[in-house]
């Protein structure tokens, strides 16, 4: 297991590589200049052309790359262009924020999914099957600026019960939550279902039956367990999803998450920035999907075996 | 198979009734939160200047709250809160709160004592400005003439992009005493008290400057304010708190929280929840609803801002007039003014110089909406086969309704309008490079001086420069703008401007769209807010009635 682990790890170094390649590459074909966004009006040619040499924007693509892979390396992720700040700093500052939204939101989307998932499952085309799947329908077509502001507009104009925008404690978090949280939902609810339709027609279900075990027992021990290996995988690439992707709700709710941070980095050419940010995100992303895999082992004794 | 359609049915159904708890507004409110967020990262700026709709004294037998924290919104974060960094309105209106300056512009635009308690033209490139001896910074230190020659000369030396005291002279600034501060110009320049009044010269500690070092003070400055810098949460807000020991009457609030929200309609809703006091920027499409609204009121001040579409009058198409004018005449923009930018929201723009301005003229021919003397200008220009340009523009939804607009109504006189709507960051270097043929632009006369402003904008030496997006050169208007900065009688100057506008005017570079207002939106308990022209608030007066 320790081995697969290291292995795993080690096998992100070259993902990790392509990512910050790939985001550098991007940057330096957009056009825009960050130098622009960043001097006044005022700015005369021979400032920005100052500024282009003190933010080493004046070399080759190669010698960029070059120096910002070296820089990566000894774990120096550059300096943001327009506070000055180490782009590490600017991380800490907001990644946090988004984590803690990213888990506040699968965590609700876990409680919802797997209920709706496994009653709907148990219950199948009955009136409550019915309207959880097209509830899940409806949860995963609504996007996420529209139902962000719609929840704005009910719960926080209409009855004013919950603050509309802000990062400043728990009730700040559900409306961000529940709005990125409901397409979440809305996947683990549908992958549980037909993960737990599956198993529930095998043979070892009607077995439990048999022996006389009550239904929430064969629920809960025979059969979830068994359909929880696909809701894992769904749950780990939401997670993922949720951390980096959450950049339209972070806006509306105006948290302070990295996505946000990226958006408006990307407006102001803040290159830094933006690929301290990426990498960030695609580091998270890869270390939840190395969590999901090493869960898999503990959940289902077949893949344990196979770690041997 | 019946219960499959039921599902969908019913999910229809939901879909729908979802959105009519949202009523009208999830659509509007989000297109407008898109202009908003994107015309103030472009190269826009806004202010105000005059008051045409203002609330805001205690009326009798309101009752004073005990409440001591106002929360303002706005839509983006400065990088820097330091004097010298990017000139945007955020900055300018937080530093307002922090700094002072030697002199300020009074209600009338007028520059009026500050800092300085008075001062006086030497010669005629030479300034004396006198100290307060009762000022100090909020770390306690007495301010001194010191200060005021290191805040100066910092910009000379400053590569943050600030270039406001270009006309003065580096060399020049002498303090003969603790209190007197010397002033030099490169050249006579009549805009020296003007420029003063800039934020970019607000007065700042030389000690603490140099300890902290340029960046840091500008995540935690130190000024002579009614206000005193408490902390600043990246993404989210910034918070001041009162200076009790300013040397004019100290606040009434004690705590004022600036917050950064991005999203147009999030800061609307946010205000009428009561989550924000006071909403900076408000589209003109929420406009009505917070007017409306009995919990907040709409306070609304005439700008010193133009909106317009400017010719690139380097472009081989532009360079010749006949082009330019027949575009003029093929607009209507009146139809344009009243649906990009709002009817009570903005004023018909009748000349590049801002009606509230001094110098302003009204009575310049305009180009009336004519098609048939477009056409005939066309033809006449060699295009009477038609012709194709290319607008480029920022996608904000309010240029996205004036691109198509545009070419429904060019497309009558045979002109193809290409749309090429960009992103914020790629747009300002490629409109400073000169390669658009035609863009929308606006420009706000910071300063109050339409001399300065039109030289931005329209001299020779400022093409390809942040105001100068029409880039013309023409000899004749350069010779007036030269002469413009270095006349100092207000009355001759007022005349120059005049007669530069009648020349720029029949060069017709823009097409005039409007004179834009700065439209502000806040709780219906403010008192005491006073939406003074510059736009850096004075949120001293402020206070909540039950």
């Amino acid at each position: 297991m320790l081995k697969y682990t290291i292995r795993r790890l080690l096998m992100m170094i070259p993902v990790m590589l392509g990512v910050i390649v790939i985001v550098f590459t991007l940057l330096y074909i957009t056009p825009g200049d960050p130098v622009d966004t960043l001097l006044g009006d005022d700015a005369t040619p021979e400032m920005a052309e100052e500024l282009r040499e003190e933010l080493g924007l004046n070399g080759t693509y190669i010698e960029r790359l070059g120096k910002y892979l070296i820089n990566v390396a000894h774990g120096n992720l550059g300096i943001c262009y327009a506070t000055k700040q180490p782009v590490m700093d600017r991380i800490l500052q907001t990644f946090p924020n988004s984590l803690k939204l990213a888990g506040c939101s699968v965590l609700l989307a876990m409680v919802i999914g797997l209920t709706f998932g496994i009653v709907s499952a148990v219950k199948q085309y009955s009136v409550f099957d019915n309207i959880a799947m097209a509830l899940a329908m409806v949860g995963n077509a609504m996007p996420n600026f529209w139902q962000g502001l719609l929840l704005m507009l009910l719960f926080a104009l209409r009855w004013k019960l919950l603050p509309a925008s802000g990062f400043d404690g728990w009730k700040y978090m559900i409306l961000p939550a529940v709005t990125i949280g409901t397409s979440s939902a809305a996947a683990i609810a549908r992958m549980t279902r037909s993960s737990m339709l599956e198993v529930i027609r095998q043979d070892y279900i009607v077995t439990a039956e048999a022996k006389g075990q009550t239904e929430l027992k064969i629920i809960i021990c025979h059969a979830l367990k068994n359909a929880l290996i696909p809701v894992i995988t769904t749950v780990g690439i939401q997670f993922g999803h949720l951390l980096g992707g959450a950049v339209l709700t972070e806006s509306i709710f105006a948290v302070p998450g990295v996505g946000k941070m990226m958006v408006d980095a990307i407006k102001a050419r803040n290159y830094p920035v933006v690929q301290g940010g990426v990498l960030m995100v695609a580091l998270t992303f890869s270390l939840v999907n190395l969590a999901v895999d090493i869960l898999y082992a503990y959940v289902d004794p077949r893949i344990r075996s196979q770690y041997k | 198979m019946r219960r499959r359609i039921l599902s969908l049915t019913l999910a229809l159904c939901m879909g729908l009734s979802l959105a009519a708890c949202g009523g009208k507004t999830p659509p509007e409110t989000t297109a407008a939160s898109d202009q908003s967020l994107q015309e103030t990262t472009a190269e826009t700026k806004e202010a105000a200047a005059g008051v045409n709709k203002g609330p805001v004294a205690a009326s009798e037998g309101e009752q004073k709250s005990d409440r001591d924290t106002l929360i303002v919104a706005f839509d983006r974060e400065p990088a820097t809160l330091d004097p010298l960094g990017n000139n945007v309105v955020v900055k300018r209106m937080i530093d307002g709160s922090i700094f002072d300056t030697l002199l300020e512009f009074d209600e009338n635009l007028t520059p009026s004592p500050c800092l300085a308690e008075s001062w006086e033209q030497v010669d005629e490139r030479t300034w004396k400005f006198t100290l307060r001896k009762d000022v100090k910074f909020h770390n306690g230190d007495p301010l001194t003439s010191a200060d005021v020659l290191f805040s100066f000369k910092r910009v000379h030396d400053g590569t943050q992009g600030n270039n406001g005291a270009s006309q003065f002279d580096p060399e020049g600034y002498e303090t003969p005493d603790d209190y007197t501060f010397i002033l030099k110009t490169l050249e006579p320049w009549a805009f020296t008290e003007a420029q003063v009044c800039s934020e970019a010269l607000s007065i700042v500690p030389e000690k603490v400057v140099t300890d902290m070092g340029d960046d840091a003070f500008g995540r935690a400055p130190v000024g002579t304010g009614p206000y005193k810098f408490v902390s600043w949460t990246a993404g989210d807000n910034i918070t001041v708190e009162r200076n009790d020991d300013y040397w004019r009457e100290p606040s009434i609030l004690k705590t004022i929280k600036f917050r950064i929200i991005t999203e147009s309609a999030s800061r609307t809703i946010d205000l009428e929840s009561g989550g924000v006091d006071i909403t900076l920027g408000l589209p003109n499409t929420d406009a009505d609803r917070i007017d409306e609204n009995p919990d907040t009121q709409l306070i609304i001040s005439t700008g010193a801002t133009d909106r317009y579409i400017a010719f690139n009058c380097q472009k081989e198409v532009f360079k010749d007039k006949r082009v330019r004018q027949a575009l003029n005449y093929a607009t209507d923009k009146e139809a344009v003014r009243v649906v990009c930018y709002g009817e009570k929201t903005s004023d018909v723009m009748d000349s590049v110089v801002p009606n509230t301005l001094p110098g302003h003229i009204s009575d310049l021919p305009q180009y009336e909406y004519d098609i048939e003397k477009a056409k005939a200008l066309l033809t006449e220009a060699g295009y009477g086969d038609g012709l194709e340009v290319e607008f480029m523009y920022l996608a904000s939804s309010t240029n996205n309704m004036l691109a198509e607009l545009l070419q429904q109504m060019w497309g009558q006189v045979g002109v193809t309008l290409v749309l090429k709507p960009t992103e914020s960051g790629a747009l300002t270097s490629s409109l400073n490079k000169g390669e658009q043929e035609l863009c929308c632009a606006g420009t706000n006369f910071e300063i109050f001086e339409a001399g300065a402003g039109l030289y931005n904008m329209f001299h020779t030496e400022r093409m390809y420069s942040g105001s100068a997006r029409a880039n013309l050169s023409s000899p004749e208007v350069d010779e007036v703008l030269d002469e413009i900065v270095v006349t100092a009688d207000t009355d001759k100057r007022a005349e120059l401007v005049g007669e530069a506008q009648k020349l720029i005017h029949e060069e017709s570079p823009f097409i005039y769209l409007a004179f834009t207002k700065n439209i502000i939106g806040a709780s219906s308990k403010i008192r005491g807010f006073v939406p003074i022209p510059t736009a850096m608030y004075d949120f001293r007066s402020v206070y909540f009635v039950e």
